[in-house]
């Protein structure tokens, strides 16, 4: 709550008050302390603005790592394979370390593939969240042998680029933990746009946890991931549950409101 | 048989190298010109007079998509092929409604 004290200063006061009652039962007065938090308060919201910042650079560092990644070395590569296709055309002496050439170059044009949709990928700002999200939903999942059920819904108007990549990552983060840890069969994702609030859903038919204590180890230390998602999501004004139950699988369900438009993780 | 008349655009210098070395291994297959950007590929249109425009989707200046909007409506009878980087569906979508012919992805296999 806040105060104003004689100087006229504004200070933010932790309040603890109780009751005195008199003799017959009935309220005589009110006695209590007031801790003066302003210094706390505004510690506190220097941490958030560290953190968003902190944010903004790592995000802004893996969307130019990603389209470097993508525009050399993919186009390098791209380029290198068809120049080891035309040789494989003429020169039938070496027709079989050309072949294994390409798939050299086949592999490693993957791994780039991959570290572009880790980092940042390049999709995403030309086509907005739903189509990438199907996509990646579906590309992550056929490789984990996972059956994906996908709903979006197109977002119109387009939320934020930082509501955009808040969602990717908590997505990303959730599949992650999912192949790694759920040992689910089916995956469920779901964006959805109503009344000005983007919800999205991620649901595995897995073995579930128990959501308390990983997220006791997780502020001790031990694991960055749901702390990690969780602080994304508050940065953009958003909400994230996680429910899960052992042996009942896991849902996330996240809530952003679209009329925050701040300039955030891009 | 009249030769197939090709212009190439690409940004990237050695992708359109690679691209001609292929192209000129093929009988009856001419390139024309080449450009590193939609908008040069539009100036060079009238004159080289390309059968088929061999364009990259996302370029510096005019990118891919709209030049291709732009030939397919100012000079009809060129036929786009769009090379890409990506294989994700919706750009393919996206390059078809623009009124590209065919969708290659650069790193396919040749035939």
């Amino acid at each position: 709550m806040d105060w104003k004290k004689k100087d006229g200063a504004q200070i933010v006061v932790n309040l603890h008050l109780r009751t005195s009652l008199g003799t017959n039962g009935g309220v005589i007065g009110y006695e209590g302390i007031a801790l003066d938090i302003t210094e706390r308060k505004r510690a506190e919201e220097a941490l958030r603005s560290l953190s968003r910042q902190l944010l903004e650079l790592q995000e802004a560092e893996r969307r130019r790592l990603a389209r470097e990644l993508h525009d050399e070395i993919g186009q390098a590569l791209a380029a290198l394979k068809i120049n080891l296709q035309t040789a494989q055309r003429t020169a039938s002496l070496y027709a079989s370390r050309l072949r294994d050439s390409i798939g050299i170059v086949d592999t490693i044009m993957e791994q780039v593939r991959d570290l572009c949709l880790t980092l940042h990928p390049p999709q995403l700002d030309d086509l907005g969240l739903a189509a990438i999200l199907e996509w990646y939903v579906d590309r992550q999942a056929q490789r984990a042998g996972l059956v994906a059920h996908v709903a979006m819904d197109p977002c119109e108007p387009r939320p934020s680029p930082a509501i955009e990549t808040a969602c990717l990552r908590v997505v990303q983060e959730a599949l992650t933990n999912i192949t790694r840890h759920a040992q689910a069969r089916r995956v469920w994702v779901e964006l959805r746009s109503q009344h000005r609030i983007l919800h999205l859903r991620i649901r595995d038919d897995g073995i579930g946890f128990d959501s308390e204590a990983a997220r006791q180890q997780a502020a001790r230390g031990m694991s960055m991931g749901l702390l990690g998602m969780e602080e994304r999501v508050r940065l953009v004004s958003g909400q994230l549950e996680i429910r899960a139950t052992p042996g009942r699988g896991t849902e996330i369900r996240v809530d952003f409101p679209l009329h925050h438009q701040a300039a955030a993780p891009q | 048989m009249k030769p197939i008349r090709v212009l190439l655009a690409d940004d990237h210098a050695l992708v359109r190298a690679g691209i001609r070395m292929l192209l000129q291994q093929i009988a009856g297959v001419e390139i024309v010109a080449e450009a590193s950007d939609g908008r040069e590929a539009l100036g060079l249109i009238k004159n080289a007079r390309p059968d088929i425009l061999i364009m990259d989707i996302a370029m510096a200046g005019l990118n891919g998509l709209e030049a291709t909007a732009r030939v397919t409506r100012e000079f009809p009878q060129v036929r786009v092929i769009m090379l890409s980087m990506y294989t994700t569906p919706d750009y393919v979508v996206q390059a078809l409604r623009a009124g590209a012919a065919g969708y290659l992805v650069k790193d396919a296999a040749t035939a």
